[in-house]
């Protein structure tokens, strides 16, 4: 089970966090930490989030951290997303 | 009495200003609508009240999921915004397959629900839903419109995200309250109105096209065994003429997906047919052999590809799509070209123009000539060996008196099952919205409300509605809205008394444990049919079928043809569940 840590910037209405959540939890990924606060006079959320990614398929597994990246920056709440590198992993790897 | 008094004056007097429903309504006739489907009920009340007086003709169907259909049927007919309306509750999620239909086809409607008063919202009022949670995984945005000074704004991003980019479906949700509420007249609002974009695009589309492009065009001519694999997003963007221009370029092999059907003339020489589960041989065989997928606004649905792990295994691909979400998804691009295809097409068609490095014609020239040789056999298993009607005989000869009919066009709605399989595979179609199927979500019930927004859409054509009679009763109360307006729909119901698509896999996959597929006591269609004043007849032999199909494209009304079919007759070919798409089943004792 791989973990990510993604931060993002959402517009600050009621439904942008349930959204983020439900496109979260439906691309196979569970929220394993969050934090929400707000942003430019309250305009904005700032949101950080772990999520892991419990194995379905191998083939689909690839990459699926980029897929939920691209399902969240499609969402027309969501103004920006980025996606940081899994520290553990990059020590690991070292 | 003195309270409805009141009451009335208070009406009166919000009706000299335009209320927050009235408003909407001028919004939406901005932005083009002419027609709308919908349902009353207790919470969109003042927006009825509005329609009673609109200059936008409002459509009743019998069902909020029938109104949420005609809206998907009249979009996809046309280059329209397809508009339903329906109360809060239980009005509200009826809409909600129709607007997952819509989410899964990539088709731009708009919803507009009713809502309890904002002061209500919250404490399980009558007929409340929090249909904004509901809309979360069936919609491509949603809004609740808590102040009538929004909606302008609502509405305005609601047309531009429902259009924009890979097209889908909005839900707004208007409380009562906002609905009533008085609203400054519309005369100092129309500066910024009209159709400015009100969504900056977030993504650039492509961060170096002509990058995408020159590396697409690269394994492009290079390729010695290239298929063209074909999606409805061609005909989304209407870039049909674009698709053609590339394929005078390179005359490959092509493939459509269900949804794809049509965007490639069925005349074309190279055309194979439609891929994937019960796609040809010749598609399958083509794409399975392949060394390059030209993928043209496709995501690789797993009906289309079968077993994902051994799709097209050597094949490499450039994948062309609007949507950034699908490259990667399911299968790997070689090269991605994220854009319009209306941009990327024709930029594609210059590249390999301006290439001096021109492919291996032998190589070509072999593949073609292999391909040629699956195309000729496509219909070569489709014997008849029903001694009754059979159903792919039936579609071919529907489909040819169509194409001979002097109207000017044609529209195929189909439910979903083995009619609307034999549909896709034995009709012919010339443009991508002469089919209109609910593709992704395999939606009964879609057919006949679908043809119904289809014929409002487009007045001038044939609309033709295939049926099962398992979909033909999921929104069958639509006939009193055929009815009711006259609407001329011919309605081919192809009746096996089962649920049919399930019947042949209980038969192939489930050791014949026929459960709850026997629908041998279905009502008298006929009859019902003409209890809503629809012309109908039932036919069971082959001798009657050419002058039946005759008389009921010659009837200028709406009409209901039942064509009963052996109950056994099956779907061929057949790709097996968790199964390569070179593996399929032609016979049951295959």
């Amino acid at each position: 089970m791989q973990n990510h840590t993604l931060e993002v910037t959402a517009d600050n209405q009621p439904t942008a966090l349930e959204r983020l959540l439900q496109v979260t939890r439906y691309r196979g990924f569970l929220v394993t930490d969050l934090s929400v606060a707000t942003s430019n006079h309250e305009q904005h959320l700032e949101i950080k989030m772990s999520v892991n990614q419990p194995s379905v398929d191998p083939l689909l597994d690839q990459n699926g951290i980029q897929r939920l990246y691209n399902q969240l920056n499609k969402l027309f709440d969501i103004k920006h997303v980025n996606l940081i590198e899994n520290k553990l992993a990059k020590r690991q790897a070292c | 009495m003195k309270l409805r008094k009141q009451l009335k004056t208070k009406i009166m007097q919000q009706s000299k200003l335009q209320n927050g429903a009235s408003f909407t309504l001028t919004i939406l006739q901005q932005f083009g609508v002419t027609d709308i489907f919908g349902y009353p009920g207790g919470a969109i009340m003042p927006m009825y009240d509005a329609i009673y007086q609109s200059e936008i003709k409002h459509y009743l169907c019998r069902h909020e999921q029938g109104a949420a259909f005609a809206a998907v049927g009249y979009a996809r007919a046309s280059s329209k915004v397809g508009v339903c309306v329906a109360t809060s509750g239980p009005g509200a999620t009826n809409l909600i397959t129709g607007l997952a239909d819509a989410l899964a086809d990539s088709i731009p409607v708009i919803a507009i629900t009713g809502q309890v008063p904002t002061r209500a919202m919250g404490t399980d009022g009558f007929q409340e839903v929090d249909i904004i949670s509901l809309s979360l995984a069936c919609t491509k945005h949603s809004f609740q419109v808590k102040h009538v000074d929004d909606l302008h704004d609502c509405l305005s991003k609601a047309f531009e995200i429902a259009t924009s980019g890979r097209p889908g479906p909005v839900l707004i949700d208007i409380p009562k309250d906002v609905q009533v509420a008085a609203v400054q007249p519309l005369s100092e609002l129309t500066t910024v109105c009209a159709k400015q974009p009100t969504v900056a695009p977030k993504h650039a589309l492509s961060k170096d096209l002509s990058n995408s492009i020159r590396q697409a065009a690269d394994l492009i001519v290079s390729a010695n065994r290239p298929v063209f694999y074909i999606g409805g997003g061609v005909g989304m963007s209407q870039s049909e003429l674009a698709l053609q221009q590339l394929m005078l370029v390179c005359d490959f092999p092509n493939v459509a997906t269900l949804k794809g059907l049509g965007a490639v003339d069925y005349n074309n020489q190279n055309y194979l047919g439609m891929l994937g589960m019960h796609g040809t041989n010749a598609a399958n065989l083509a794409v399975q052999n392949s060394d390059l997928l030209i993928v043209i606004g496709a995501r690789f649905d797993d009906r289309a590809t079968g077993k994902l792990n051994q799709f097209a295994p050597n094949a490499k691909v450039v994948h062309m799509d609007i949507d950034p979400a699908e490259i990667n998804k399911r299968r790997r691009a070689d090269v991605a070209v994220l854009a319009d295809l209306k941009q990327s097409l024709p930029a594609l068609v210059e590249q390999i123009k301006s290439t001096k490095n021109l492919a291996n014609a032998n190589d070509l020239d072999s593949w073609r000539e292999e391909c040629q040789k699956l195309r000729n056999q496509i219909h070569a298993y489709n014997e008849n060996t029903s001694k009754g009607i059979f159903a792919p005989q039936l579609l071919n000869q529907l489909s040819q008196q169509l194409h001979q009919q002097t109207r000017p066009d044609f529209h195929v709605t189909t439910d979903v099952g083995q009619h609307q399989m034999w549909a896709a595979q034995h009709m012919q179609f010339t443009r991508p919205e002469q089919f209109i199927s609910s593709s992704g979500l395999g939606t009964m019930g879609f057919g006949i409300p679908a043809s119904i927004g289809a014929q409002i859409s487009r007045p001038e054509t044939v609309n033709l509605s295939v049926t099962g009679d398992g979909s033909f009763m999921m929104n069958i109360q639509e006939l009193a809205t055929i009815k009711r307006y006259q609407i001329p729909v011919k309605i081919l119901l192809i009746d096996n008394s089962r649920l049919g698509l399930v019947r042949q896999w209980q038969q192939l996959f489930f050791e014949q444990r026929y459960s709850e597929t026997d629908l041998s006591d279905n009502p008298d269609f006929v009859a019902l049919a003409e209890a809503f004043d629809i012309k109908a007849e039932m036919i069971n032999s082959k001798q009657q079928v050419e002058a039946a199909l005759e008389r009921m494209l010659s009837h200028q009304g709406p009409y209901l043809l039942q064509v009963k079919i052996d109950e056994n007759e099956n779907v061929w070919p057949l790709v097996p569940p968790d199964t390569a798409n070179d593996e399929m089943m032609i016979s049951v004792n295959q």
